[in-house]
């Protein structure tokens, strides 16, 4: 006899919805402008903070040109590459992805190393589990994150802990650098190992153990100019990086320069 | 035989609407066929045999469904009390309900930890007390999905309760029945399928959460990664395991709800 | 003994339009129609009775035990009253069978599952239902689904029972045999009864006393004779005053105590019941050229004002109620024993048969 009816909240939601779709819509067509050109330049997640800074210095150098960052896991990156994403230029965590993307898609630059990093453990502030280096990792009551062993922090941290002779027991294993620092930030997570740059970009919120130049890992994070780049702005991006200006912001983020 | 319902012709729609409809039903079910033309079917079984598909098999299931019976629990009162009661701050506490609906999950995750987490506000006397650690265990996972989908059942079930007509409540107390009897025997059958529809969102959800249990629960295989994290972590490493899985997860969804809409929604 | 029935006095304050102010009584045995338009209260005084919703002065009593009180703040819980409904529209829950429906009341109230099945095997039987044991109420037609309802509401020996427009959701045929059923179940019934109705038809012909209730107030009680004789409203005169016969019909006329009134259409055969509108009725002091077939001579009874018109009630051989404008009264000098011709047209006359043949 009865019939459940969707109530008034329910169009609502789709009514608000709708509207939504259209000025998005609306506003997606009016930025749409002949006269500037967009660079769309992928980054692995450790450099989005560095890339930001530099993108806007190159804007103000180029008029006319605005710079998208899109930053993600290095490997996720190379994929969207591969299926088709118009991205301009790549700047990877790891060597592996670049090749990958040089491998399926011809790169029309050379590959340049822009930058070098290293390996630190990262612990919550004033190190609530007095956690003193990479053996503390094996410590089954302590909370222990690192990356994914897919991605390149991960790939790095193991190494790093390999070269120790320590076998961590993992209670997290994150999909990037930042869901990483978040936990350690919070004190849900008591070590976990990540980017040396993460920790000066991190600026406080999480302290740091130097782990030994003997187990430490020598990080080179490989740029290149992906797509046609027929105006030459991709290339000027990727100079503009390896450039003076370029090195000090890189520099200002932690990282260490080749 | 009901007199309104001589009137109740189904009436074709206009074609524009037709029309439109199978466009979205297009838009719909085209990412489903690009997953299947890139599905490696050959490989299909080695690639489900493995443990890292089973153990997030299972706790995928096993924290849908609690999230799911939780939802039931303390979801389906928020409905009453949104849907049968007056009080001050009503239309907040229906707000905050459909919160977890527009917050982006990984957002919904962090809040969870600064909430629930080791050192949290609640979560921290919580292991103070008693040692007990949500984040990294399966208690976590069901944490983070049940936030993210309760209010599909708490809406649904809410539209439900307003639309059904409160008299038969009324005549099942004259007749001698008392409050949870009505409950039990009157509106919870007359809202059976909004509960059964809100419950079943609920659980698609649950099932298809991603960001607020990594965020919150963390990801370890046989621990708490679920098979979103799982495909999600595939898709890093091994792109054929991760369409594997994902066409599992479209398979398991697919028989749930066709399954449950056969047996609840009723076939008319 | 007046506590073996019903006692209520109920006064019910609401927000929009008028409020409720009634008084009834109803002995044990004897069933009390309340009549009334749309809206008059009717619903609110069976929600008050219920106990579905409260009422803001007044008293209840029923056999003896005070139900509601709010003088004394007593207030019964519908659940324990023990009143019988039979609601408007059935309100049958459209998920259980009609075995379970009709169980609903003895299985709430914790009688054990054997007592109720064969409680309900005893009212199913009785009503004609046990073939319908199984089927749920969309199954149903109309007059199965009252009758369903009348087994649900009468399972649990109810101390009063309360039948709410019974008859509103049937369709013309099948209302005769409905009401029949109720008429005779009530004939069975020793508990005190109420009927709730907007059909003066059924009010007269299940009421042993009616009460007429208009914007929240009892406007008028009484037997069917005393309203129709001397109604003192204007809805009770429209409604309440109609001319009411009961008949048998056969090739389309209708001999009511020995005298024809022709019937509009020869559908209708077997016992029956007779109405017309008073105003129907036209008066003559010749006899009518081109008469209509029902027409007849007779005298004057008794005549009386009611606002701008008269009503004037003829003697035998069919004593009805005739409503004419006071100046067509002046004009045929229409006194208490002038003879006059009365005329009615078929067409005015409303027959519906009181039982199936």
């Amino acid at each position: 006899m009865h019939r459940a009816r969707p109530t008034a909240t329910a169009t609502g939601v789709a009514r608000v919805a709708v509207v939504l779709a259209l000025c998005a819509a609306i506003v997606a067509g009016c930025s749409t402008n002949k006269e500037t050109s967009t660079l769309l330049v992928s980054v692995a997640a450790s450099l989005e903070p560095a890339f930001q800074e530099i993108a806007s210095d190159f804007e103000t150098q180029v008029p006319g040109v605005v710079v998208d960052i899109n930053s993600g896991g290095s490997n996720s990156l190379a994929a969207q590459i591969i299926e088709g994403a118009p991205v301009d230029v790549f700047a990877s965590a790891n060597s592996e992805a670049m090749e990958d993307v040089l491998y399926w898609h011809a790169a029309t630059g050379p590959v340049q190393t822009f930058a070098l990093n290293s390996v630190v453990i990262a612990v919550p502030p004033g190190n609530p589990a007095s956690v003193s280096g990479l053996e503390d990792f094996g410590n089954e009551n302590l909370f222990i994150g690192l990356c994914l062993p897919a991605v390149p922090c991960g790939s790095y941290a193991r190494e790093s802990l390999a070269s120790a002779g320590v076998v961590a027991s993992v209670d997290t294993e994150e999909p990037n650098v930042r869901s990483l620092t978040l936990k350690i930030e919070s004190g849900e997570i008591d070590a976990g190992i990540v980017y040396t740059s993460d920790v000066v970009a991190a600026a406080g919120s999480v302290d740091s153990i130097l782990i030994p130049d003997e187990h430490n890992v020598d990080v080179r994070y490989p740029i290149a100019v992906v797509s046609a780049d027929e105006s030459g702005v991709a290339a000027a991006f990727v100079a503009f990086v390896m450039s003076d200006d370029g090195r000090e912001i890189l520099a200002s983020f932690g990282f260490e320069l080749p | 035989m009901n007199r309104r319902q001589r009137w109740n012709r189904t009436e074709r729609p206009p074609i524009v609407i037709m029309a439109l409809g199978v466009v979205g039903v297009m838009f719909l079910a085209l990412p489903i066929i690009g997953l299947l033309i890139r599905t490696p079917w050959s490989d299909l079984g080695s690639l489900l045999a493995d443990d890292v598909v089973l153990d997030a098999l299972q706790i995928s299931l096993v924290a849908s469904v609690a999230a799911t019976l939780i939802s039931f629990c303390i979801g389906v009162p928020i409905a009453f009390l949104l849907a049968r009661t007056d009080f001050r701050g009503k239309s907040l506490v229906r707000a905050l309900v459909l919160l977890p609906i527009v917050l982006p999950p990984v957002v919904g995750g962090a809040a969870l930890l600064f909430a629930l987490g080791r050192r949290g506000v609640v979560g921290g006397p919580l292991y103070d007390a008693t040692g007990i650690v949500l984040p990294f265990s399966i208690w976590g996972v069901i944490v983070a999905v049940t936030f993210v989908a309760m209010p599909f059942v708490v809406i649904t079930v809410e539209a439900g309760l307003r639309s059904i007509d409160g008299r038969y409540e009324g005549a099942a107390e004259s007749l001698g029945a008392g409050r949870w009897t009505v409950l039990r025997r009157v509106t919870i059958p007359l809202i059976m399928p909004s509960l059964a529809s809100g419950l079943a969102l609920t659980w698609a959800r649950a099932f298809g959460e991603f960001g607020a249990t990594l965020t919150f629960a963390g990801n370890v295989q046989g621990r708490t990664q679920t098979m979103p994290l799982a495909v999600f972590v595939a898709l890093e490493s091994n792109r054929n395991a991760a369409i594997a899985m994902s066409l599992v997860m479209v398979a398991v969804s697919l028989a749930v709800l066709v399954l449950l809409r056969d047996r609840w929604w009723g076939v008319s | 003994m007046k506590n073996e029935g019903l006692s209520a006095d109920i006064k019910v304050a609401r927000s929009e339009g008028f409020g409720l102010d009634v008084a009834i009584e109803i002995a044990s045995g004897s069933t009390l129609a309340v009549l009334g338009p749309n809206g008059a209260g009717k619903s609110t005084l069976v929600a008050a009775l219920v106990g579905l919703s409260p009422i803001d002065e007044g008293r209840v009593e029923l056999g003896g035990v005070v139900l509601e009180d709010t003088d004394q703040g007593v207030f019964v819980p519908p659940a324990q009253r023990g009143i019988g409904v039979m609601f408007q529209d059935g309100l049958l829950f459209p998920h259980l069978s009609v075995r379970d429906n009709i169980a609903f009341g003895l299985r709430s109230t914790g009688i054990s599952k054997g007592d109720a099945a064969s409680r309900t095997d005893v009212w199913m039987d009785r009503l004609g239902l046990t073939d319908l044991a199984e089927r749920r109420p969309a199954e149903l037609s109309g007059g199965e689904a009252q009758r369903v309802a009348l087994a649900r509401a009468v399972v649990t020996d109810p101390r009063l029972l309360i039948l709410d427009e019974p008859l509103g959701s049937l369709d013309v045929t099948t209302k005769a045999h409905a009401r029949r059923t109720i008429a005779e179940f009530l004939n069975s019934y020793n508990g005190p009864a109420l009927v709730i109705t907007h059909d003066p038809t059924e009010a007269f012909l299940l009421g042993d006393e009616i009460c007429i209730l208009e914007e929240g107030l009892v406007s008028q009680s009484g037997t069917a004779a005393d309203i129709r004789l001397n109604p003192q409203s204007r809805y009770a005169a429209d409604l309440a005053g109609m001319n009411l016969f009961e008949g048998t019909a056969a090739d389309g006329v209708v001999d009511v105590d020995g005298h024809d009134l022709y019937m509009p259409a020869h559908d209708v055969s077997g016992k029956v019941i007779v109405t017309f509108h008073p105003r129907a009725v036209a008066l003559h002091r010749v006899k009518p050229e081109g008469s209509p077939r029902n027409t007849w001579k007779t005298t004057i009874a008794h005549i009386e004002p009611l606002g701008d018109t008269a009503r004037v009630a003829t003697s035998s051989p069919l004593a009805l109620i005739a409503e004419v404008t006071t100046e067509s009264a002046r004009s045929l000098e229409l006194v208490p024993g002038v003879a006059v011709w009365v005329s009615i047209k078929a067409t005015e006359l409303d027959v519906q048969a009181v039982s199936v043949q």
